[in-house]
């Protein structure tokens, strides 16, 4: 052994390698929750100031404003046009999370204030409806009602806690616009803060409605990865783990090991290429390359393609993944010994050619039900293309050549 | 080197294949093996010795999850600071210091070498490439390239020539490298960057100038890999596609040569 291998040994521990060892978490944590709030807040935040333009505008038409009061709120409005894009990018108080939460509260507990200034005297919270442009907050109390907000001690569990009052602060808000405007506090009043109070807990129990969906579609994600986790462990328990203990006990015996052990890099082939075949671009030089190594063994490849960096759609993917296992299969069954295998992409289609140097058999083999082969023609051809058999020039051995589109119709997905 | 072996350089991460591969050549075909982890200790090494053929695996796991876990923190930094060091740099550093050196690639084949193995094929000139399970079985194949490797003939394991170029095809580096900016952009994707905003300020681009480069990349895209589907979202599938290939397009030794 050379001095590389003399300088450094297996058991020699090596100083870069001191990465802690990867660590799979499949628990409803949190984090997962917490993760997938924000991003729900991130997705939703730009119609915020959507709805309160038109709460403003509303407001602007509808309330008892002083002549320069309603075209400041009308004013406000157009402002807020600018907060769209903003909160659209991402930069929206509750995606930027911290300080920008109060900033935003502080925004509309002054907006609420500022219409009260606005008001003519003796008018704030005197009409049923509610206080003039009430509902301006409700998007802040929608948005608080499922992000988390709170430092990760009372996370999730207990925050109405903190919100009710919170909201009920809002409510004793309302109550003091009104006696300041009107100089005292008549039934009238409480009445109309307490539905304008309503229109903030609408906001807030749909808030609660999106974090119960939050929660459900992190539970979901939970449970595919569980699901996902659980197969795979059956895998290594029921293919690897099995068949290595039958090597080791065949271990005396080579040539039953042996077959063991092709055993058991079969199933860890198909296994690869099932994973490979669940995704929604299947890249074509993968796919063939562990088509190829499976009956490496068996078959001499005289021919292979290149692909490069091609990929295709799922449904062609398994199109040609099944095509490659059931034509390189059938040779190896019927006694081939070499196989060429072509690929080759124009016009919008591909083309697969699969020659062998078995037996061959008759062309009505494609038109016989009961057939892998008919199967296989019956689905190119459901997805837009062929499976044909094509006349060898030395007469032995077949050729067949599978056709299909780059790209799958919507119809045939 | 004895008379009638080779000095070989393995550049592999796995104990266990190293070992077992170096055993075999030496043994059983009475080659030198020197064995190094990973490229960083090779340039050193290749100023103390003398070698005909380097095998050189393409990506190193205790590398490429140090450096990960630093790209998901969000601190990898896509201007100067070294980034993921691969097989390319083994490579590359070869082709500079040694050029006569035959070259073999050992690696699996996966997607996410895919890019990788193109380049090496289409910027470096490398012409062997054998398959670390080549479902032969046979461990004759790997000693086969390496023993033709200085000669400069040719190997590839049909295992593995479907990850090689379609020869009338542009290459990968002019249609997807060429211009600068989209270098920025998609190094800004890969280190995790999906937002306009983000992308905008890690490739040090302004938010228009991303843009506006968007569709000419999705272009660019669709030329290399005609297979992807029309998407009216041009910047989620480009995002999508430095995501997954992240490994090529943070690569140290590709950006030395499109920095």
């Amino acid at each position: 052994m050379g001095d590389g291998m003399a300088e450094r040994t297996v058991s020699e521990p090596d100083p870069r390698l001191s990465i802690s060892p990867r660590v799979r978490r499949l628990t409803d944590d949190e984090s997962l929750i917490i993760d997938t709030t924000k991003y729900m807040v991130g997705t939703l935040e730009w119609a915020g100031p959507v709805f309160q333009i038109a709460v403003l505008f509303g407001s602007a038409i509808y309330d008892p404003y002083t002549s320069y009061g309603r075209a400041i709120i009308l004013g406000l409005a157009a402002g807020h046009v600018l907060l769209i894009p903003l909160y659209y990018r991402g930069f929206g108080p509750f995606s930027r999370g911290g300080v920008w939460l109060a900033f935003y509260f502080l925004q509309c507990v002054l907006i609420n204030g500022l219409q009260e200034v606005l008001s003519r005297p003796g008018t704030y919270g005197n009409h049923i409806l509610c206080v003039p442009g009430c509902n301006y907050s409700a998007t802040a109390w929608l948005f608080l009602a499922f992000y988390p907000w709170l430092p990760p001690p009372l996370r999730i569990r207990r925050r109405e806690v903190f919100e009710w009052p919170l909201l009920g602060l809002y409510y004793g808000y309302f109550l003091l616009l009104c006696w300041v405007n009107n100089g005292s506090l008549t039934w009238l009043n409480l009445k109309t803060c307490f539905v304008s109070f309503g229109w903030l807990l609408i906001g807030y129990l749909f808030g609660k409605a999106i974090g119960r969906m939050c929660v459900a579609a992190a539970r979901k994600q939970l449970e595919v990865q569980q699901q996902n986790f659980a197969e795979f462990f059956d895998f290594l328990h029921s293919h690897v783990k099995s068949v290595i203990t039958a090597i080791r006990i065949d271990l005396p015996d080579p040539a039953r090991a042996e077959e063991k052990l092709k055993e058991l890099e079969t199933a860890i082939g198909e296994y690869r290429v099932e994973l490979l075949l669940a995704r929604d671009q299947v890249p074509l030089a993968t796919l063939f390359s562990e088509c190829i190594r499976t009956f490496a063994g068996v078959l001499e490849m005289t021919q292979t393609p290149r692909l490069g960096g091609l990929t295709v759609e799922r449904p062609i993917g398994l199109l040609v993944g099944r095509s490659l296992g059931d034509l390189l299969h059938n040779a190896a069954k019927h006694g081939a010994t070499a196989v060429q295998i072509a690929c080759d992409l124009s016009a919008g289609q591909i083309k697969l050619v699969i020659a062998d140097n078995g037996p061959g058999f008759p062309a009505e083999v494609l038109d016989d039900e009961s057939r892998s082969l008919y199967r296989l023609r019956r689905t190119a051809r459901d997805l837009g293309g062929d499976l044909i058999m094509s006349p060898q020039e030395n007469c032995t051995g077949s050729v067949l050549t599978l056709t299909a589109p780059l790209h799958v119709s919507r119809s045939a997905r | 080197m004895s008379s009638s072996g080779l000095s070989i350089l393995l550049v592999e991460d796995s104990d266990l294949l190293a070992g077992s591969t170096s055993r075999e050549l030496e043994r059983e075909y009475g080659h030198d093996v020197t064995w190094l982890r990973d490229p960083t200790l090779m340039t050193a090494k290749l100023s103390e010795q003398r070698f005909d053929v380097a095998i050189v695996d393409v990506l190193y796991e205790h590398l490429n999850r140090e450096f990960d876990a630093r790209r998901l923190a969000g601190q990898v930094k896509i201007r100067g600071e070294q980034l993921l060091i691969t097989g390319l740099t083994a490579i590359h550093i070869l082709g500079q210091q040694l050029p006569a050196i035959g070259t073999v690639v050992w690696t699996i084949g996966e997607a996410n070498r895919r890019l990788h193995l193109l380049y090496a094929y289409e910027n470096l000139e490398t012409r062997n490439y054998c398959s670390k399970s080549p479902g032969t079985g046979d461990f004759g194949t790997l000693e086969y390239a390496a023993r033709i490797a200085p000669t400069q003939q040719q190997y590839v394991d049909p295992v593995l020539n479907p990850y090689l170029p379609v020869t009338r095809a542009r290459r990968a580096t002019d249609i997807l490298l060429k211009d600068e900016c989209k270098r920025a952009i998609w190094r800004a994707m890969a280190v995790g960057a999906a937002g306009r905003t983000d992308i905008a300020r890690i490739a040090r681009y302004s938010d228009r100038t991303v843009g506006n480069r968007m569709p000419e990349m999705y272009q660019d895209l669709l030329e290399f890999d005609p297979g992807l589907p029309p998407s009216r979202a041009p910047q989620i599938e480009v995002a999508r596609y430095a995501a997954s290939n992240w490994q090529f397009f943070l690569d140290e030794a590709v950006r030395s040569m499109y920095p």
